[in-house]
């Protein structure tokens, strides 16, 4: 922080001096008077004895006290800011880490016109900065810092990465964490919104509209006969444009595809691929926004679940089989991930269990049933109109998921190394249960809970800010990804999950016991891509009251108070000469 | 002289058609003329008998007186004089101080004076002092056709006597107009001006810058006749200071007159111009209503 003056304006009053002096000049200018004699205005001549002639004094010292004065007064009415020391208002700056901010040729890039214009700030300031990255969502980086070396460490975070500026809540975040004690300052290169800036806010964009094309979205959907790609190419911008899409298909001969884009019209494009492609990608041609010009489409794998059926009763084994095959994710080789019984003798530790239990009694139960819709269980069950036979009363072990009445119908209960215990009170034949839409829908949710817990990545195409959500087995604790360019880095595993934030576009490896996943990540968000409305422009102002209250302290007292001093001397001198005059 | 000084001449001249010198006794002196004198002479008005002396002109004896007397009576008769006045211009550069209109006034006096002798049948003859007093053209006529007279000169009336004093008729009447703005001892004029003269008016004419100063601030008097300068600052005290010594110099002069045998009055030269109404002139009986 420097001084400065608080009201610069004042600076006019300096004119004040050469209007003194012109008076001074003025009032000791002698005016030619002819007169006939001299002889008699020779009595006259004696000053002291007179008191009417002038001695014009090069420097009389009431002139420099005048002068004085008049200075003090000025540099009183500028009211001089001085720096409180050891205190400073903190500032808290917002810094849009979308993708639109590393928008850039062979220009400098808003990103870096923003950060030029943070360390000046921080320099300016010389108080505690803190850093709001606002991407999708918000987050603080780093910690307070005072000086502008310590400031630039910290930015090299300012990747602008996100696929969205959530500038809204991260400036509401900052405005939070600054109460009355702080400023905030947004930095990002779109306008803001209505009453996003404003006294306290200053809201800075750094950008600049370009056109720009971009892949805005893909995706791969696997078939039987092989599986199919869709993209879709948006051109933003004024005029029309043809690009050429490159694609390279794993194993095959890389081909390209003309495009002719209209502006702002997207154009999809889909790709039929063999059986058993390998990796896909898709890229345009180098612009002004790169990060949105290639993506990657891996195969999906398949997560079938190895569904072991002993049950009884020849009814409900028959339904049991149709559902379970009905989800196309059962494998019936190889090991067991879930065992499907109504007896307690096949029960088994090393798997999940789906326990029938039948009963003696026999109760037909029409509603209301009640449904943990929070459940993975619960996903699309529709108990409308059902009836549910049930045989037994007993309590049902774990966590209720359907309940009529205060009686649970379906529990799940988590047993060792994290296996589940699925128990489901029917009696098939007082139910209609078994030939309602509920009932494979009750089955496609036990098996897709049961894969999701399968060891793997539960997606393998991701968009940029999302998590790529990773299942592992129970032994292990931490996995190890690989990212786009080579940086790798550990994520811990926690119950069996382990979430791997999918930050910047391309192929990431994840290496976890003695497995490995790949996934990839695609940069699709339209709304970064589109760079039309990225602008420049400052709104907002500081607090300047509060600022100067915490900050800076007014000198402009004193020098009013050091002017009374030198007008109640320039009093005195005066009086003391008028009365040593006869 | 500029054509404008020759009106305030004729203005002068045309006022002192109203007026008539008052001649004192002593000034009915000098050449033959219309005026009767002290002293006999050869008018027809009868003064006196007196006992014949030789030399007497054997014309004025009185033969009737002789016969009966058997003495010889001498018939004296009035003599008839002609008074004559000089009139003393201070041609000093003080008479025409700038802003003023002193030296209007001093010609337009002066020409009142020259017609007011007319008018008391007296001669005239007007005088300019500068580096020395020498008699104005045409200075024995009427004012009108005065020759030129230049207020230019740098030196008092008191040094121009001594440089180059007047050829002034004995038992004439001399006045003095001037402002008296000098430092000199008065009667260093007045005495020589006074000797052989029958009356001697010394009429001071001031203008208003000379009376009062209205000015306020510093100033720096410059003396129109030596060039000398003063710085003074100008404010009431010093107003009043100088009002105090002009008056202790008027004082000097009036008491000088009056040791010297002199007659002093002041004029103001604005007021004078201002209607050509003397009757402070009046007053101090130089002048008596024509």
């Amino acid at each position: 922080m420097t001084p400065f003056f608080l009201h610069p304006l004042a600076f006019l009053a300096l004119l004040s001096l050469p209007a003194l002096a012109a008076i001074y000049l003025l009032h000791s200018r002698f005016r030619s008077r002819k007169v006939s004699g001299l002889f008699l205005w020779r009595g006259l001549a004696r000053p002291r004895e007179g008191g009417s002639v002038l001695r014009r004094l090069p420097f009389p010292p009431v002139i420099l006290l005048e002068f004085l004065i008049l200075l003090l007064l000025v540099a009183a009415a500028l009211d001089l800011q001085l720096p409180r020391p050891g205190v400073g208002r903190r500032l808290y700056v917002v810094l849009d880490n979308s993708a639109s901010m590393r928008a850039g040729d062979n220009f400098e890039t808003p990103r870096e016109r923003g950060e030029k214009i943070v360390l000046d700030e921080i320099a300016r300031r010389k108080a505690g900065c803190r850093f709001i990255l606002a991407g999708a969502e918000p987050s603080t980086s780093g910690t307070t810092v005072s000086d502008p070396a310590a400031a630039r460490q910290i930015l090299k975070n300012w990747d602008c990465l996100a696929p969205a500026s959530g500038l809204e809540r991260a400036a509401a975040l900052a405005l939070e964490l600054a109460g009355e004690d702080g400023d905030v300052m947004v930095v990002t290169d779109k306008p803001p919104g209505e009453g996003h800036a404003g006294k306290g806010v200053r809201w800075i964009a750094c950008g600049q509209a370009h056109a720009n094309t971009a892949l805005v979205s893909a995706g791969r959907t696997m078939e039987d006969r092989g599986d199919r790609c869709l993209v879709e190419v948006i051109h933003f911008g004024p005029e029309a444009v043809d690009v050429e899409l490159a694609i390279d298909i794993q194993g095959l001969q890389p081909r390209s595809r003309k495009l002719s884009l209209q502006p702002g019209l997207s154009q999809h494009v889909r790709l039929n691929l063999p059986p058993k492609a390998g990796t896909v990608e898709l890229s345009l041609p180098d612009d002004t926004l790169d990060i949105d010009n290639a993506v990657f489409l891996l195969p999906e794998e398949p997560r079938e679940v190895a569904a072991r059926i002993s049950i009884d009763d020849k009814r409900l084994l028959k339904r049991v089989k149709k559902a379970a095959d009905s989800t196309g994710m059962r494998m019936l080789r190889g090991r067991c991930d879930v065992l499907f019984t109504d007896s307690d003798s096949a029960l088994r530790q090393d798997c999940w269990v789906v326990k029938f239990r039948k009963g003696s009694k026999s109760a037909a139960l029409t509603g209301p049933f009640y449904v943990n819709q929070t459940h993975p269980l619960a996903k699309g069950l529709d108990l409308q109109g059902l009836i549910w036979g049930v045989g037994d009363t007993n309590a049902l072990p774990g966590e209720p998921v359907i309940l009529a009445g205060n009686m649970a119908l379906v529990s799940v209960s988590e047993e060792r190394e994290g296996n589940r215990t699925v128990t489901i009170r029917l009696r098939d034949e007082l139910s209609n249960l078994t030939e309602t839409p509920a009932w494979p829908a009750l089955f496609w949710n036990i098996f897709s809970w049961r894969a999701s817990m399968l060891p793997g990545l539960s997606h393998i195409n991701v968009r940029c800010g999302m998590y790529a959500e990773l299942s592992a087995p129970d032994a292990v604790k931490e996995a190890v990804v690989t990212g786009p360019g080579g940086s790798e880095f550990s994520l811990p595993v926690n119950d069996r999950k382990c979430l791997i934030p999918a930050v910047r576009p391309g192929l990431y490896r994840v290496d976890y016991g003695d497995r490995k996943s790949q996934f990839s990540a695609a940069f699709l968000s339209a709304d970064e891509s589109d760079l039309g409305n990225c602008v420049s422009g400052e709104w907002g102002t500081w607090r300047t009251a509060e600022v100067l209250d915490q900050n800076y302290v007014s000198a402009g007292w004193l020098f009013a108070l050091v002017a009374l001093g030198a007008g109640i001397i320039h009093l005195w001198v005066l009086t003391k000469k008028r009365g040593s005059q006869p | 002289m500029q054509e404008a000084y020759r009106q305030f001449l004729r203005a002068g001249e045309q006022a002192g058609m109203r007026y008539v010198l008052d001649i004192p006794r002593e000034a009915m002196r000098g050449a033959t003329g219309v005026q009767t004198g002290h002293g006999a002479g050869s008018s027809l008005d009868f003064k006196d008998y007196r006992e014949y002396q030789p030399g007497d002109d054997l014309r004025r004896i009185d033969w009737s007186a002789f016969g009966r007397s058997d003495r010889l009576i001498i018939k004296l008769f009035r003599e008839e004089v002609t008074p004559h006045v000089d009139i003393l211009l201070d041609g000093s550069r003080s008479m025409a101080l700038p802003e003023s209109r002193k030296s209007e006034a001093a010609l337009g006096l002066s020409a009142l004076f020259a017609s007011a002798a007319s008018n008391a049948r007296c001669s005239h003859r007007a005088w300019i002092g500068g580096e020395g007093f020498r008699e104005v053209a045409n200075g024995s006529r009427e004012p009108s056709v005065w020759g030129a007279i230049d207020f230019d000169a740098t030196q008092t009336p008191a040094e121009a006597y001594y440089r180059m004093s007047p050829r002034m008729k004995r038992y004439g009447i001399r006045i003095l107009i001037s402002d008296l703005m000098w430092e000199d001892e008065p009667m260093n004029l007045l005495r020589p001006l006074c000797d052989g003269a029958a009356a001697v008016f010394v009429v001071q004419l001031l203008a208003l810058p000379d009376r009062e100063i209205t000015e306020h601030g510093n100033a720096r008097l410059e003396d129109i006749e030596s060039d000398g300068a003063l710085d003074v600052f100008l404010d009431p005290i010093a107003q009043r200071r100088y009002g105090e010594a002009l008056s202790r110099h008027q004082q000097q002069w009036r008491r000088a007159c009056r040791r010297a045998g002199a007659a002093m009055v002041t004029l103001n030269a604005e007021d004078l111009l201002d209607g050509w109404q003397p009757e402070a002139l009046q007053r101090a009986r130089f002048l008596v209503a024509a």
